[in-house]
């Protein structure tokens, strides 16, 4: 019997153990400088963190940066959830880890001007529709072609953010349409193949490759959605506060790559085709230099302008969200208290406005 | 009820409200852990009840998602009773057909229904037909292992005897191997349930649009993990009817045979 039970406290003693070291995300605890797990994507929201990882920018900085690649927003959300990384840089889907509470937004670096946006084929009813989008004229389809739609796209990303907004602006919300979950490369695939109604396009390359193919673009995100769509930068909360000196010098960093760097068309192409390639993807040069029209990197310049707002498109996209029942709306002031400003205005000596809905 | 029976039941009642109170304090008393990360269990509860009227934040109420997957799983899983019953017993039976399936049987039973999800959707497109064969697959191989047991094990006295007797080949399948064999193939059937059950899940987390497995995924990618637990509770639930269904049934069809 004494055996029994002392085997059974063991047992519960291992589980806590293991259950601590978990609930504690696995943190590493080693001596020198903190170490910070970055999460991003081998595309251009990914692009000055792995230039700068790779340059040795952070470390010459006195950083210790580990980036880890993730394929799209939705696992990056997971791991900021999880503690397995500290910072990201993402897209869309961040509004998701925004409303959670447990997030900082840190600045907004790379704004979307064309790209993203649903796609159908030539034969869709939808092209027979235009000019019933309030306020953007140019946009397909109305109430009666997009409602019972099959969408083919990544949930929790942005295809569902352009899917969302396309239909609210007929009056329709997310349930009105069928999102079918498949990862991009995939769904353009199965799109191809007879697939789906329509395609959300997660931008970059795939964008290049549904217009090779003949398929249209029905509705522009920025068209559908009235807004400027930014991917940025966000981190936990926890860390962010534990560590404000490490994660000012990172996205001091991070900014200066964007500043200096990033003014050169040229630079830019040669080391993210590079990336891109090395990360499984077949990038052209005519797809990087489609890239670099459709991709506005935000640095020193946009931000100090007066008409800036910081974090216009996760306030906006929030918003959207909660009217579309996919973010309850008590966690929308989760939003408005994420943006943290502070770090870049004390990096460029300005005064930043956040953005209001 | 008597006192024995009384104190399984308070047994089992115990564990049940012992979990719920340590989910409760670490996650709503201590908050060891982020409400985001793991939700408490009220929190979980509420949005159970609402999921019944709330299409948000996935498209659907939770009977809908429920019956779209018992749809796709049972579909599958009838094909797997009709196909992987007979095939077991005729395999068990006949050595000819035995050695004509049983390479190709062996090379297939390894394979993980989930395994099959990209090339059934390449094949069926994205629709019921592709989960459904997925859900196949997963749901014969028990069909037919255990048939193929249950047959082989008929005591050779009993068909001896049959045979004494002047039983045609047929008569000693159908009134000797097949009743002998109906534990063990009943054990399969219920088997193949949890089998095909696991398989829907997993064949609705890529390519579906309706379902529990793709309502989990859908609340995966917006951080709502009360509904990734409230699929999970539903799945269990429905799992457990669906046994408990079939547990009745066997007992019924094996009722003096044991």
């Amino acid at each position: 019997m004494k055996k029994r039970v002392a085997l059974s406290l063991l047992l519960i003693v291992a589980l806590a153990l293991t259950s601590a070291h978990l609930f504690a995300g696995g943190a590493s605890e080693t001596s020198g400088p903190v170490k910070i797990r970055v999460g991003t994507m081998p595309n251009h929201i990914g692009v000055p963190i792995q230039y700068a990882a790779e340059k040795g920018l952070y470390k010459e900085a006195g950083l210790d940066v580990e980036v880890i690649l993730f394929p799209t927003g939705a696992p990056i959300n997971e791991a900021l959830s999880a503690g397995k990384i500290d910072l990201a840089g993402s897209g869309m889907a961040s509004v998701f880890a925004l409303a959670s509470g447990d997030t900082y937004w840190l600045g907004d670096y790379v704004k979307t001007v064309a790209g993203l946006g649903v796609y159908v084929r030539p034969d869709s009813p939808v092209l027979k529709e235009k000019g019933k989008f309030p306020g953007n004229p140019n946009v397909y389809g109305s109430k009666e072609t997009v409602k019972g739609m099959v969408i083919l796209g990544a949930l929790g990303t942005s295809d569902q953010f352009e899917a969302v907004a396309w239909a609210q602006g007929f009056g329709l919300t997310g349930n009105d349409f069928q999102m079918l979950n498949m990862d991009r490369g995939p769904a353009v695939q199965a799109f191809k193949m007879g697939e789906g109604d329509a395609i959300a396009c997660g931008g970059p390359p795939y964008n290049y490759e549904l217009e090779a193919a003949g398929f249209v673009l029905a509705a522009g995100l920025t068209e559908v959605s009235g807004m400027d769509i930014a991917d940025g930068m966000l981190g936990r909360k926890k860390f962010i506060d534990a560590n404000t000196e490490e994660v000012e010098k990172f996205v001091e960093i991070t900014y200066s790559v964007i500043d200096e760097l990033f003014d050169s068309d040229e630079m830019l192409a040669d080391y993210a085709m590079g990336f891109y390639n090395k990360n499984g993807k077949n990038y052209t040069t005519e797809m990087m230099k489609g890239e670099i029209k459709d991709k506005d990197y935000i640095g020193r310049k946009t931000i100090s302008s007066p008409e800036y707002r910081f974090g216009s498109t996760m306030v906006g996209m929030g918003g959207f969200y909660v009217t579309d029942g996919k973010i309850e709306p008590e966690l929308e002031k989760n939003i408005f208290a994420s943006l943290r400003p502070d770090f870049l205005e004390k990096i460029y000596g300005i005064k930043i406005t956040n953005f209001t809905n | 009820m008597n006192r024995k029976l009384f104190l399984h039941l308070l047994i089992s009642i115990l564990s049940v409200i012992a979990f719920v109170g340590i989910w409760h304090l670490f996650t709503a008393v201590l908050r060891v852990v982020s409400v985001n990360t793991l939700p408490d269990p009220m929190k979980v509860f509420t949005s159970f009840i609402k999921k019944f009227s709330n299409p948000n934040p996935d498209g659907a109420t939770l009977l809908q998602h429920t019956a779209a997957s018992l749809q796709v799983a049972l579909t599958g899983y009838f094909y797997a009773l009709i196909i992987g019953i007979p095939l077991g017993i005729m395999m068990a039976w006949n050595k000819y057909i035995d050695r004509f399936v049983r390479p190709l049987f062996d090379l297939l039973k390894p394979i993980p229904g989930v395994a099959w999800i990209p090339l059934m959707i390449v094949i069926f497109g994205l629709g019921i037909a592709s989960k459904a064969a997925v859900v196949f697959f997963s749901a014969v191989v028990p069909c037919v292992l255990n048939s193929y047991t249950g047959i082989k094990q008929t005591k050779d006295v009993h068909l001896w005897v049959a045979r004494t007797f002047g039983a045609s080949h047929h008569q000693k399948l159908f009134t000797i191997a097949i009743p002998t064999a109906l534990p063990h193939i009943l054990t399969g059937v219920r088997v193949a349930l949890g089998a095909a059950w696991v398989a829907i899940v997993a064949a609705e987390l890529l390519g579906a649009t309706r379902g529990l497995g793709f309502m989990i995924q859908q609340s995966r990618g917006i951080y709502r993990t009360d509904i990734i637990i409230v699929g999970m509770l539903a799945i269990g639930i429905c799992g457990g009817i669906l046994t408990s269904i079939l547990t009745i049934i066997s007992n019924f069809l094996l009722k003096g045979r044991r």
